[in-house]
């Protein structure tokens, strides 16, 4: 049951009123089976996963919090991460690791490999259950006292099978002093709905077959080919995500619960740190508190600062897939994130403030950024490192120009699209259509719902992307 | 990655106060939006309005000139009629003008109304739009697929039936539309083109937002033609020389999508949909009965190549079933056998300018000594 479904959204409607036609502490419990509804719609065995996976951290916090002792902490914490990274790794990573000891020591991949299917959105409630137990090892919240209350929140439909990673002391305040949406609350979860779903049905989607058309036969040759599959790549991956988050944080809000933004006009950055403060916030949030804080973060000097931005995005490139090309696109970020920690204090001080903050800089560190960000998303895109050295190769060393595999259109659609972006991150473009008045928000609605209905890809189911990590 | 401290107790973000009345503007908005989208809804496209603009060459475009220009250029009315019904090798083999001239009946109309690419599906909704109650109309379908080697139980519905339909189809129609599609996206595509219209034009609309101008001119282009244009007289060309050699099609000339059609017309099994073809053949000579006309079903002829294994196949049961009903008549399928030949196609299924004539003649000589009566009466 995908969010652009018809399915989904008679669930949604259900649910929804349900909820408030129920007294407030049956809608718990009705939230609760609806999520399990919801994810055992994908596969119902894996239902017996997150229940054993969500038990096992409810008392493990409990346990973590009744010892007073830091060695019995530990130990259970410890156990809280077995337990979660043992999930993840067997199921995610056992025939990673098993492939590649066929290939070092020439064994047959059909006697080693195992049958295993992997459980939709397990990276994420296990990043989120983990993020729990942590917390309250750190003493930041406590741990919670209803097996409900920390069952809804790994399994909470919205965000269960692809996030935004919600972290327990972001939801559980709110859960906590639940209120009904107000009427701005109730608003935005409309539009971001509706603009989720453009940018799932309408933008990516059409965006798809161009790119698995080029990136699965390569049939045309040239720079310009393969840049304008990467540039559509791009957009495709960001307008699935974001359309995804939007989709789910507006559910989510229909509910009266406030989520974090996941992606903030990320294609807008001019170098790739603010690049990962604007893509995917919820876990590059989560990786910088629960794995490069802990590593020592930049406290340990440069080098040791470098070394700890290599690791977290290694292994946030690992999270994405088991795949040496993931590692290969994380390693890549690493990097630019290191040259950009070396270059920025040089740039400071030997160009100054105002040469950094003139236009033709920061247009540079714009289509620098751009063109680091694409390079990377080839690894992210391709199948095997040979396809992606073959793409890199067409893309640095052009031995022929070739066409353009976007048209016009779709050129107009991706100018139009960087200016509602750049309105929207610098003149507050979303915040002044919240003062519209209730009938041009209708036109509004009106309008979206007609572009949804002509623009969106009807010829063939595009599953979400983020839904295979 | 930025570096930052870890996190913190987070404090529960300050909301407003929900009021009843507050919260009713974004209902409002919701109900405006949706109360807008229905009216444009109902204002473009299920008035047919947007069909006037239709993109020409498409299948919604091809129905819009038959069903809307032609009938507002030259509207059937209470005159004794022949409507023309088929795909393009219907289109292809019968002149309009030649068989109402030879067929010499005073102030008789014939219209064509053969739409390349549809099938049974979409005839009756043809029909329906075009031909007032009349006792003197003739409803001429020609067939293509009259044998058949194979019969499959499936639905025979096709994505290219549902886009004939965007102008012709209501919500009443849904649930016979849709159950005659292979379940799945494509039987739920149909109800969705059905419940909306603006979904059910989406194509167009697309083309329209991408090229207006271009639009504007085709659509400008197709009624100077159809105004002022000579009428379609048929296409040169024959295939006078192919032949089946050692079970491949060899045609005198370099033509391999014609080469790969015969293939098909000589070697390929012939599969037939009883229940489809019952359902929407049924449906025609029903719409048809109810103008007070005569259904007449023609064999169009397509074997340009006789079958490799010689045998004619069996009639589909569906036009037994239709010869035992009122006002429906099968003509003789081997009436025009004899023109399936070379030299009356100038590709694989559709006769060629001598082909057409041979044919028309045919078919008004057969409509005058037989429904003579009819459109006389």
């Amino acid at each position: 049951m995908e969010f652009h479904s018809f399915q989904f959204f008679g669930f949604l409607l259900l649910v929804l009123g349900l909820h408030y036609a129920l007294p407030k502490p049956a809608r718990r419990w009705l939230l609760l089976a609806a999520s399990y509804w919801f994810y055992g719609s994908w596969d119902v065995r894996f239902l017996g996963l997150i229940l054993l996976s969500t038990s096992l951290d409810f008392w493990l916090a409990l346990r973590i919090e009744r010892e007073t002792a830091p060695a019995p902490r530990r130990r259970w914490i410890v156990a809280s991460m077995v337990l979660n990274l043992g999930i993840l790794g067997f199921f995610k990573y056992t025939n990673f690791f098993l492939g590649n000891f066929c290939v070092l020591t020439g064994a047959d991949p059909a006697h080693w490999l195992l049958p295993i299917v992997l459980p939709v959105g397990v990276s994420f409630f296990t990043f989120q259950s983990m993020s729990y137990t942590i917390d309250v090892y750190r003493g930041h919240i406590a741990a919670r006292r209803s097996f409900v209350d920390f069952a809804l929140f790994v399994a909470f439909f919205p965000q269960l099978v692809a996030g935004p990673i919600i972290k327990a002391n972001e939801f559980f305040p709110r859960f906590d002093h639940w209120r009904a949406p107000a009427d701005r609350d109730l608003q935005r979860a409309v539009t971001l709905v509706l603009v989720g779903l453009l940018q799932k049905a309408a933008l990516a989607d059409n965006l798809a077959p161009v790119v698995d058309a080029w990136f699965d036969t390569h049939d045309a040759k040239g720079f310009l080919p393969a840049a304008t599959a990467v540039l559509a790549f791009g957009l495709q991956i960001f307008f699935d995500f974001a359309g995804y988050s939007n989709i789910a944080i507006g559910t989510a809000l229909l509910f009266g619960y406030s989520f974090p933004v996941n992606f903030r006009q990320p294609y807008l950055a001019l170098n790739v740190a603010e690049f990962w403060r604007r893509w995917h916030i919820s876990l590059s949030s989560w990786l910088r508190d629960y794995l490069y804080v802990p590593l020592g973060g930049n406290r340990g000097g440069a080098w040791r600062t470098q070394r700890n931005l290599m690791v977290t995005m290694l292994l946030g490139g690992l999270w994405h897939g088991a795949s040496w090309n993931f590692v290969i696109w994380g390693g890549l970020h690493g990097l630019y994130l290191a040259v950009h920690r070396v270059w920025r204090p040089f740039a400071a001080a030997r160009l100054g403030e105002r040469i950094t903050a003139s236009v033709p800089y920061r247009l540079v560190a714009w289509l620098l950024t751009l063109a680091a960000v694409g390079l990377a998303w080839v690894f992210f895109r391709c199948r095997s490192l040979d396809q992606s050295l073959h793409v890199v190769g067409q893309l640095l060393a052009p031995d022929r120009l070739g066409d353009s595999l976007l048209p016009l259109p779709w050129l107009g659609v991706i100018a139009g699209t960087l200016v509602v972006a750049w309105l929207a991150d610098r003149r507050a473009l979303f915040e002044r259509l919240d003062r519209l008045h209730w009938f041009w928000r209708g036109v509004g609605f009106a309008g979206l719902l007609f572009l949804l209905t002509v623009f969106a890809a009807t010829e063939g189911h595009v599953a979400f992307l983020y839904f295979q990590f | 990655m930025s570096a930052g401290s870890s996190s913190s107790p987070a404090k529960v973000p300050p909301q407003p106060d929900v009021s009843r009345g507050a919260v009713a503007t974004t209902w409002r908005a919701v109900v405006t939006g949706l109360l807008l989208y229905l009216a444009v809804e109902l204002a473009f496209f299920r008035t047919g309005l947007h069909a006037w603009i239709a993109k020409p060459a498409s299948s919604a475009g091809w129905t819009a000139r038959r069903c809307l220009y032609e009938s507002m250029l030259r509207p059937l009315d209470e005159r004794p009629s022949i409507l023309l019904l088929g795909d393009s090798t219907m289109g292809d083999c019968c002149a309009p003008q030649l068989l109402q001239e030879r067929i010499g009946t005073p102030d008789l109309v014939v219209r064509d109304a053969a739409i390349p690419g549809t099938g049974p599906m979409v005839w009756p909704f043809v029909v329906a739009a075009i031909a007032p109650p009349n006792r003197r109309t003739l409803v001429v379908v020609g067939v293509t697929s009259f044998y058949e080697d194979l019969s499959l139980e499936a639905p025979g519905g096709s994505a290219e039936d549902l886009a004939f339909l965007p102008l012709l189809a209501g919500i009443a129609d849904a649930p016979d539309i849709a159950a005659s599609m292979p379940a799945g996206a494509l039987r739920h595509d149909a109800w969705l083109q059905l419940l909306s219209k603006t979904y059910a034009w989406r194509r167009d609309i697309r083309d329209l937002l991408v090229a207006p101008l271009e639009r504007y001119q085709q659509v400008r282009d197709m009624f100077r033609q159809l105004r002022w244009g000579a009428p379609y007289a048929g296409r040169p060309g024959d295939l006078v020389g192919a032949r089946v050699e050692a079970g491949r099609v060899v045609l005198p000339f370099e033509a391999p999508q014609i080469a790969a059609q015969l293939q098909q017309v000589v070697f390929a099994p012939r599969i037939s949909h009883p229940g489809h073809e019952r359902l929407w053949f049924g449906r025609l000579a029903s719409v048809t009965a109810a103008l007070g006309g005569q259904l007449v079903v023609v064999r169009v002829p397509t074997q340009v190549l006789p079958r490799a294994d010689g045998a004619a196949g069996r009639p589909r049961a569906i036009f037994g079933e239709l010869a035992g009903r009122s006002q429906v008549h099968v003509l003789d399928p081997a009436l025009f056998a004899d023109l399936e030949r070379p030299e009356y196609f100038y590709d694989a299924l559709h006769m060629n300018r001598l082909g057409r004539q041979r044919f028309t003649e045919r078919l008004a000589d057969t409509l005058r000594q037989r429904f003579g009566a009819v459109l006389t009466r």
